[in-house]
């Protein structure tokens, strides 16, 4: 028993090893330079304490991020996880080209989303894009889709849902296989109605995919970084930018790396006081079947 | 319209095959032309096995770093080619395209660069403590004198082989300004600038076909706040840490009107440089400020017929100095920890003769710098800047290193870019000011780590 329990934990030293050398090493030096004043390649720092936490509550640039990262992290929760959900009720029965229309709605995601961004760029640019040239065949005037922050903000959201709209489609097209049918037709026996069975029988059934959803969408969101810089670089006026966006701009771009990992610091600990109690509470929610 | 959406279309569905094959890259031209970052070992043609069989650094490897990408790398890799054969050597050549800033700065931190890299316009603020003092190899007898200003730190330090010269100045679609009934060359403060917008405007053009970038702010800001005869010369302030400021608002008055005037392009804080080359190439604009004719070179191989010229930066006022900038243009430095010192010397020597010189200045739409390629330069580039030179034969014009390198601490430039971001965000005189708070606090934190290092 003890022979197999220290077999055990000689498995675990590779994931350990990489955990710390990857996530904890990291971690620590982050901390580390968040305390001084730095542009990020030069061999001098100059100690500045916690200025670099006190200067973050003023900088507007760091509120407006953290507004864009939640919009782009629960926003996008919530599009991809309906859309995902809706297209895996429709897609879950059967008829022909079935299968073809979940590849269809699966292959964005094989695309990089930085791709993806480069793509729709052509697509929303003002001058010359698709959908402006498709408003001018209806002789409408051209929209600048990107003008204000929040319009930046709104088209990323899209873009990004719209792109993996298929991972949550996936997720729920297996919660729902897995389902018995013998429950679902329990219910009909009983007299419930399509929507009382969705509600009553098919949605609880589905807390374990919809948690990994989620939670997974939720993640990928507040991180959301390569389709914001290929689409609108953060822009206007850096209005658009997420967290994650911000802190590389302060890090290479401005050579404020010591207030980079600062803010990068206190993104982790928002994305923690998040997502654990959301996790938490759909896990609490999950039915045995 | 319908090819578009069919490219987009077709882009899409290509990619996702892509992504699917999992293709490992290659080092074929097109990939050498992305501009994502990639490392290729430069040998079109010829193995590495080849190139090994003999000569003086047979066996031996270097890495090159560079920002080149599509044709500009192309006729690099090239010159690697051509290099290996010569020497028997391998060459690694790192293209980081629009990542290049990010990772030299990665790898500065950690003290590991590549054996050879370009300064890109920093050996001396930025890459200096990096690089290999060059001041003693043969080539440095044939710079020009005027390349010496920008290259030589104050100690007679020279830290990089530049094979070309970049001139800033303002650069001029003559198509459009011909159509708006202006006279380029008669142009020589900024409120003739002023009036020759308001022509092309009228005439249906954009005046300014500029990107929101550093340069606008910082290219420009010398012929306001620092040279002989203009609105200010706060140059001894600026270089001693006391500057207000308060002479540069003039300077943000002046775009926060062309802004209102509607000068500039409407999206301008959300396009792209492919679209500034694009619109400017097909004569969408007329002038595009604080620039350098490499940008022309590029639009030329969007439209060969487009016809440009180069302008020096306008003076503020009458009597002010009008003024062409002279950066760094194809210039390679050595890391000091090189272990393949005498290869790396080799490649600049390389580099320096007039052939190899000539081959990449051409590329990159540089001027030749090194007196031995000057007198064969034929290139676009030094074409523009010849013409402007015989066109103001009259006129005293200031040459000088860029403003910023010149009077401003090291770390301003990317600062330049957030503020005139600001500043086209909200050009009302609280955003005016906010932008000036906003530079003179950058300018007085970075000012304060400078004397400290």
């Amino acid at each position: 028993m003890r022979k197999r329990r220290r077999r055990y934990i000689y498995m675990t030293i590779p994931a350990i090893v990489l955990l710390l050398a990857f996530i904890l090493l990291p971690l620590i030096n982050a901390v580390n330079i968040s305390f001084y004043r730095w542009n990020g390649y030069s061999q001098s720092r100059h100690w500045k304490g916690i200025e670099n936490y006190t200067k973050l509550f003023r900088d507007k640039l760091f509120w407006r991020s953290l507004a864009n990262t939640l919009i782009y992290g629960f926003g996008s929760t919530l599009i991809q996880n309906i859309g995902g959900l809706m297209a895996a009720i429709f897609l879950n029965k059967k008829f022909k080209g079935r299968n073809a229309l979940r590849t269809i709605l699966y292959m964005p995601i094989m695309i990089s989303p930085f791709i993806m961004g480069q793509i729709m760029y052509y697509f929303v640019q003002y001058q010359g894009g698709v959908f402006n040239e498709l408003l001018s065949m209806f002789h409408i005037k051209s929209i600048y889709w990107m003008k204000s922050g929040f319009s930046s903000t709104i088209m990323v959201t899209l873009i990004n849902s719209w792109q993996y709209m298929g991972l949550c489609m996936i997720i729920y097209l297996a919660g729902l296989q897995n389902i018995p049918m013998m429950y679902r037709e329990a219910a009909r026996l009983d007299g419930a109605g399509k929507f009382a069975e969705f509600k009553h029988i098919v949605l609880p059934l589905l807390i374990p995919s919809i948690t990994t959803a989620v939670v997974t969408n939720l993640i990928g969101g507040l991180k959301l970084y390569d389709v914001i810089v290929a689409l609108s670089g953060g822009g206007p006026n850096r209005q658009s930018m997420s967290l994650s966006y911000y802190i590389q701009l302060l890090y290479f771009n401005d050579e404020k790396a010591g207030y980079a990992s600062a803010i990068g610091i206190v993104t982790f600990f928002v994305i923690m006081v998040i997502t654990l109690p959301i996790n938490a509470w759909l896990r609490k929610r999950e039915v045995e079947y | 319209m319908k090819k578009k959406i069919v490219l987009a279309l077709s882009s899409i569905l290509l990619l996702s095959l892509a992504a699917c094959s999992g293709v490992t890259t290659g080092t074929d031209d097109e990939q050498q032309g992305s501009d994502s970052a990639s490392e290729s070992t430069s040998d079109s043609g010829s193995s590495s096995d080849d190139t090994s069989a003999g000569g003086e650094f047979s066996g031996q490897t270097i890495e090159i770093a560079v920002t080149y990408t599509g044709s500009q790398a192309k006729a690099f890799n090239k010159l690697a080619d051509k290099f290996m054969k010569e020497t028997g050597c391998k060459v690694n050549v790192s293209e980081y395209g629009d990542d290049y800033e990010s990772t030299m700065k990665t790898r500065m931190a950690s003290n590991e660069l590549p054996d050879v890299f370009q300064t890109h316009g920093w050996s001396i603020l930025r890459y200096k403590e990096y690089l290999k003092d060059l001041r003693d190899e043969d080539w440095v007898d044939d710079y020009d004198e005027s390349a010496l200003g920008v290259i030589q730190d104050d100690d007679g330090g020279i830290y990089a082989l530049m094979t070309s010269e970049l001139v800033n100045g303002t650069l001029v679609n003559t198509d459009v300004c011909e159509k708006a009934g202006v006279d380029p060359y008669s142009l020589h403060t900024w409120d003739d600038f002023t009036a020759a917008c308001e022509k092309v405007k009228e005439a249906g053009f954009v005046p300014i076909g500029s990107i929101s970038n550093p340069g606008l702010l910082a290219n420009i800001a010398g012929t306001w706040v620092s040279y002989e005869g203009e609105q200010a010369e706060d140059s001894d302030a600026m270089l001693d840490g006391t500057w207000d400021w308060k002479g540069y608002k003039p300077l943000l008055d002046q775009y926060a009107d062309w802004i209102d005037a509607g000068y500039f392009y409407d999206d301008i804080l959300t396009m792209k440089d492919a679209d500034l080359s694009e619109r400017f190439a097909s004569g969408k604009a007329a002038f595009n400020i604080g620039n350098d004719p490499a940008f022309l070179v590029s639009c030329l191989e969007l439209n060969p017929d487009a016809n440009f010229v180069f302008l020096p930066t306008f003076a503020s006022k009458e009597g002010g100095k009008e003024f062409v900038g002279i950066g760094e243009g194809g210039t390679f430095g050595i890391f000091k920890d090189t272990k393949k010192e005498e290869l790396s010397e080799a490649f600049l020597a390389f580099m320096a003769e007039p052939e190899n010189a000539l081959a990449l200045n051409d590329a990159i739409g540089g001027v030749s710098c090194l007196k031995s390629s000057m007198e064969q330069d034929d290139s676009y580039a030094l074409k523009v800047f010849n013409e402007m030179k015989d066109k103001y034969g009259d006129t005293d014009i200031l040459y000088e290193n860029l403003w910023d390198r010149q009077y401003m601490p090291s770390g301003m430039w990317p600062i330049f870019g957030n503020a005139v971001d600001m500043l086209f965000d909200d050009y009302s005189e609280k955003g005016v000011n906010a932008c000036l708070d906003y530079l003179k606090e950058n300018y007085d934190d970075l000012y304060e780590i400078s004397k400290e290092e």
